[in-house]
């Protein structure tokens, strides 16, 4: 069992009543007619009973589960598809990340939030199996500061990714960002961000499409300086090209 | 006129007729606007995070945003308060202003086809939109249009979601798509200066069938084995649907043809 998202789970519980919960998640039942909007699908969760409130989106297309087996536990079925993951890359990956917030005193409770990019799902009555983006999100807090209401995201990324590669980012309560691939498994180092402050800059220029030759000048590098940059990069996140490297990292929140 | 006000329009006219008269006054719409409580204010910032771009209500008897979601401080340099409709109206158009004479015509004639029972059931989504950013940029955006209900007595209200898609589209290129009730489609692309496609719908039933295979990242040789043709048959079908929608790469007309509801 992948120990660290277990463990976060298990101790989430918030202060409010069954009342002041209703209350509290009424604009998230407003939310309902919006479901278009949503890309992929999401569900909100209550940390208390652990159980769903509301969900977006087509599960059952896309996890390949059954939308009721959903509402009971959904975080079970996160921890399922880990388990099924190619190699149990993650769960090395997990807890090599667990153990390092333990040394640097940093408790579980500190987590806001989890990314894993790259999590296997087999769709049900197929061969096919699926990578998943897959997002734990608080959006409800208590007046105490404990999580409320959790968001769990799931986005389909197949055509995004490379087949093998797996990585995770945490975001703690003091901001810190931690981020591990399968690349720095074998190095056994933590970076504090995935990318480099150059590397975030060249990001920058390239989501405002301009091309190669023009970031190259404006940042006063050479263009072959620029495509390692743009490699270093892809290689980080697993992608297949510049433009799912663009789009899978806005969506893990890095720009 | 810039384009997107020119449908908006269209949609009100058609919206209007359609209810014979019966107006919905702003008020009515104040259900969307919240009355949450004081845990709850930030929800709508916390929730803005869950949505990819812009999100904003419209009330189309008085062509009023009701309601902004998402940041459109980072993708058009708007502040919060800013209406997200005016920007289409001051600034808002196209390199070759023929483009949005065509469009507008193109989709008068659709909502012409459109029967009554259907009219409040339309979406619409185009990609390729341009609209400057306040810092000088242009941002290439996609539209989605779609009717928001709350309550059966709001069919005046329309949500419109615009996503950026500068990196994934190619510039000269402009695509609409109308679908309603769920089934009948009917589309227009433009992808240079003479040239104007009208369809049924964007992609073929061979081509979507080809799309998805692309997406579970199989090789142009493998597609060719299960569908029994060529991989240059394959590599074919890959460019003429990126010169359709105008996607830069193959990653990009996945993700479009994923915005647009081509493919699930």
């Amino acid at each position: 069992m992948p120990l660290l998202l277990v463990n976060y789970w298990n101790q989430l519980s918030h202060g409010f009543t069954e009342s002041q919960l209703d209350q509290a998640t009424e604009t998230i039942k407003k939310l309902n007619p919006l479901s278009s909007v949503f890309d992929g699908c999401f569900v909100f969760i209550d940390t208390k009973s652990k159980r769903s409130i509301m969900s977006f989106g087509n599960i059952e297309e896309i996890t390949g589960y059954p939308a009721l087996y959903f509402k009971t536990n959904p975080i079970e079925l996160v921890v399922k598809a880990i388990e099924k993951t190619v190699k149990r890359k993650i769960h090395t990956l997990l807890e090599n990340l667990l153990s390092h917030f333990f040394d640097s005193n940093n408790a579980i409770s500190r987590i806001q939030e989890i990314v894993m990019n790259g999590v296997n799902i087999s769709v049900k009555g197929t061969n096919l199996t699926r990578k998943m983006h897959v997002k734990l999100h608080p959006v409800l807090y208590d007046q105490e500061g404990n999580i409320a209401v959790i968001q769990l995201m799931f986005k389909e990324i197949t055509h995004l990714v490379n087949n093998e590669d797996i990585w995770c980012r945490l975001l703690s309560e003091d901001g810190l960002i931690m981020y591990n691939s399968t690349q720095e498994i074998r190095k056994k180092s933590l970076d504090s961000d995935i990318f480099t402050e150059r590397e975030m800059e060249v990001l920058r220029l390239l989501q405002l499409r301009k091309s190669n030759v023009y970031v190259a000048r404006r940042l006063g590098i050479s263009a072959n300086t620029l495509l390692q940059h743009q490699k270093n990069m892809m290689a980080k996140l697993g992608t297949v090209d510049r433009s799912s490297l663009l789009f899978l990292s806005r969506l893990s929140g890095i720009i | 006129m810039p384009i997107t006000s020119k449908i908006l329009q269209l949609l009100i006219d058609d919206f209007t007729q359609g209810q014979l008269g019966s107006k919905k006054s702003v008020r009515q719409s104040s259900a969307i606007s919240t009355e949450e409580n004081d845990s709850l204010k930030d929800f709508y910032a916390e929730s803005e995070t869950l949505i990819d771009g812009v999100f904003f209500f419209v009330d189309l008897s008085s062509l009023q945003t009701l309601k902004v979601l998402g940041k459109p401080d980072k993708l058009l340099g708007l502040r919060k308060s800013y209406d997200p409709l005016s920007i289409f109206y001051s600034s808002g158009t196209i390199e070759q202003y023929h483009i949005p004479r065509k469009f507008a015509e193109w989709l008068k004639e659709c909502m012409d086809a459109i029967p009554l029972f259907y009219k409040d059931k339309i979406e619409l989504s185009i990609g390729g939109v341009k609209v400057q950013h306040t810092n000088g940029e242009w941002v290439t955006l996609h539209v989605h249009a779609f009717p928001y209900k709350i309550a059966k007595k709001q069919q005046n209200v329309i949500g419109v979601q615009l996503r950026d898609i500068t990196f994934l589209h190619q510039s000269t290129h402009v695509w609409g798509r109308v679908s309603y009730g769920g089934v009948v489609r009917q589309s227009f692309s433009w992808h240079s200066f003479q040239e104007i496609k009208k369809k049924a719908d964007l992609l073929s039933s061979r081509e979507k069938e080809i799309l998805e295979l692309i997406k579970a990242r199989k090789s142009n040789e493998e597609i060719g084995d299960v569908l029994f043709i060529s991989k240059h048959t394959v590599h074919q079908h890959r460019k003429n649907m990126m010169a359709r929608l105008g996607a830069v790469d193959t990653t990009a007309l996945i993700e479009l043809a994923r915005m647009s509801k081509l493919i699930d």
